[in-house]
């Protein structure tokens, strides 16, 4: 069981990157790479925090912060320079690296010693049963885990809503109408950028308190994780509008941690995991889009 | 929708379903004590990535205990890789502890912080290897006193020989050059140390720093420019990456220094090595001291590697046209 809700709240905070991502790559058509940086950078800056001033909650905030502004570098670079997205997410990505171990002064911070969001200790310390501590324990970090997700999703619903927010939308779809609108098109572009960025960052933080340690090579793949959970999401939840963008690539998120614990699970050959936790993928999407009913029968359906 | 729900459902039928046959195959789940049952333990042992030194110090550490006695009937042990990602590191961890294994054996720092992580609030002891500063990763209070119930072996090369062993070889060796890998903690606590120690035998360190396998070749190449000899130290990707180092350093005639020996066979000078599966060896006595004597993790000291081995590959030497002193032909056993 607690393996279960473990994926499940490991799929929660992926969900923050992945609201992120949706932003960029789904809604602006901007494939950002440079979140595989602004992950970590959260991660050290929220570290940091922790450690010296032993802040949890102001360390997700500065982590926010930080990946705002890492987000307008790429926006600008991108706007003021006229370089491509994929060029810009690189730049920023490998240059923030530096930035990144410059910050930390090392590649590896600890803070399981720390004080965290996710401290539950005054909750079980009573609790004498070491199942049900770690039961609670894991219930009481997806709760918190549940308020900070549903408090970005509505946050940036709400934000999508706006005129501003409907700028960003059709920026991605039809830049014409934008610049029809009298809108400069840029600004709307880094400002998108700017908030994906601080939610990747956001959730570098997070991952940072919940996994009780900050190691440089948590960026490495963060986009394609992203990218898994927005196309997941969207692909598999696309017939419950009522979740929106935001809540379906959340839902994305928490199915790709699922299938990577189960591919574990499984007790897959060694180094097989990655092969089992695609297959995972595959035959949700197949299930999902009835691709394995039609070829069962394809005779019928073409009759 | 009901698709959906039934992809859904499958999934966590599937994960419920098999953490309930692993219950059944070792204990009963409900408590620590339930693992004395029948007298079989469970041991999980929590990779980093794949990689020849970490997978030695797994391999000697259960070469070590089946040796021992310890047999599939009386100690299973599951051996599960985190493919370098942290995140999984911790979901692996966390099913551990579900298991309710009797003892997690972590390979690597982000292997062990995740152990250590995911067994607060347990009685479940982490037995550590291939973590340099164990200290700095704050897995314990001190080396010589750990405290909790976190304990394990450091791989922190005997430096001091192994720069001995480069001024023995080399005389007039004036500059040594070495790659750090930025991303990893290990490769900067010993390049520390490095620095420090080299003025005393009459050596200066240059380091170029990398963060990834394909920076490597280039690193290498300019490092070779302005060095006598590169010294590799036991960094996870400098090691996997051996290759290209001493390719690059032959090709200018630069001999190359190992730490340990896992990649020796790639055209390596001389190592005085640590070996990770004596490493590996050394924690299996660890862990059948916490296992089957009763030992508190927290008082064994953490020990580093004290015996080391001196490899030298004569075919290298001879190709760079280096001649290996009288004092080194002697030590090394004839072939």
């Amino acid at each position: 069981m607690t393996i279960f809700l473990d994926a499940v709240n490991q799929g929660l905070y992926y969900g923050i990157l992945a609201m992120g991502v949706v932003l960029t790559y789904k809604i602006l058509d901007f494939p950002d790479l440079s979140v595989d940086s602004t992950a970590p950078l959260g991660g050290v800056i929220c570290a940091l925090t922790v450690r010296n001033l032993g802040q949890p909650v102001l360390g997700l905030l500065l982590a926010f912060l930080a990946g705002v502004l890492a987000g307008c570098v790429t926006g600008i670079l991108h706007v003021n320079f006229k370089i491509s997205p994929l060029l810009c997410g690189i730049m920023v990505m490998t240059g923030l690296y530096s930035i990144n171990l410059w910050i930390g002064n090392t590649s590896n911070l600890p803070v399981f010693n720390h004080s965290l969001i996710f401290n539950s200790d005054w909750l079980v310390g009573g609790i004498l049963d070491r199942g049900m501590r770690t039961l609670v324990t894991s219930l009481y970090q997806m709760a918190v885990l549940l308020v900070l997700v549903l408090i970005i999703k509505l946050v940036l619903d709400w934000f999508l809503s706006t005129r501003f927010g409907f700028l960003i939308r059709i920026t991605g779809d039809n830049p014409q109408l934008v610049h029809g609108l009298g809108a400069d098109i840029g600004k709307v572009k880094i400002a998108a950028l700017a908030i994906a960025n601080g939610l990747a960052a956001l959730y570098g933080a997070t991952a940072v308190q919940y996994l009780g340690m900050y190691d440089i090579t948590m960026g490495s793949g963060t986009i394609a994780a992203g990218l898994a959970a927005v196309i997941l999401g969207t692909t598999l939840f696309r017939k419950l509008p009522v979740l929106k963008m935001t809540g379906m690539v959340v839902c994305g998120a928490v199915l790709y941690r699922l299938a990577i614990a189960l591919a574990y699970r499984l007790h897959a050959p060694i180094s097989f995991e990655r092969l089992v936790t695609v297959l995972i993928f595959f035959a949700a999407i197949a299930l999902n889009n009835g691709s394995i009913k039609s070829l069962f029968h394809k005779e019928a359906s073409h009759d | 929708m009901k698709k959906l729900l039934l992809v859904l459902c499958l999934l966590i039928l599937m994960m419920s379903g098999c953490s309930k046959k692993k219950d059944s195959g070792s204990s009963s789940s409900s408590s620590g004590s339930g693992a004395v049952d029948d007298g079989k333990l469970t041991i999980g042992v929590l990779v980093l990535m794949e990689h020849q030194a970490l997978d030695d110090a797994t391999q000697g550490a259960i070469d070590y205990l089946r040796a021992q006695g310890y047999d599939e009937k009386k100690l299973e042990i599951i051996v599960k890789y985190a493919q370098g990602d942290v995140s999984t590191a911790a979901t692996i961890a966390n099913q551990f502890v579900e298991d309710d294994v009797d003892l997690i054996y972590a390979i690597a720092t982000p292997a062990a912080q995740a152990a250590v992580n995911a067994t607060k609030g347990t009685d479940i002891p982490v037995v550590f290897n291939a973590v340099t500063d164990a200290v700095a990763a704050e897995l314990v209070t001190s080396n010589e006193h750990p405290g909790g119930n976190v304990t394990g072996m450091s791989d922190e090369a005997p430096i001091d020989l192994q720069l001995a062993l480069i001024v023995e070889i080399l005389p007039d060796a004036k500059k040594i050059g070495m790659i750090q890998n930025t991303s990893e903690v290990n490769s900067q606590v010993q390049i520390d140390i490095v620095k420090s120690l080299a003025p005393s035998y009459g050596l200066e360190v240059i380091v170029k720093g990398v963060s990834s396998g394909s920076e490597i070749s280039t690193a290498a190449s300019q490092l070779v420019e302005e060095v006598d000899a590169i010294y590799n130290v036991t960094d996870n990707l400098v090691v996997s990456n051996t290759a290209t180092i001493v390719n690059a350093a032959n090709k200018a005639g630069i001999p190359v220094f190992a730490a340990e020996d896992s990649q020796f066979d790639q055209g390596i000078l001389a190592a005085e090595s640590i070996s990770y599966y004596g490493l590996g060896t050394s924690a299996g006595e660890i862990i059948e001291k916490i296992l089957y004597e009763g030992a508190d993790p927290g008082s064994i000291p953490v020990k580093t590697a004290t015996i080391t081995t001196l490899s030298v590959n004569t075919e290298v030497a001879d190709l760079l046209g280096i001649e290996l002193p009288i004092s080194i032909l002697n030590k090394i056993p004839s072939k």
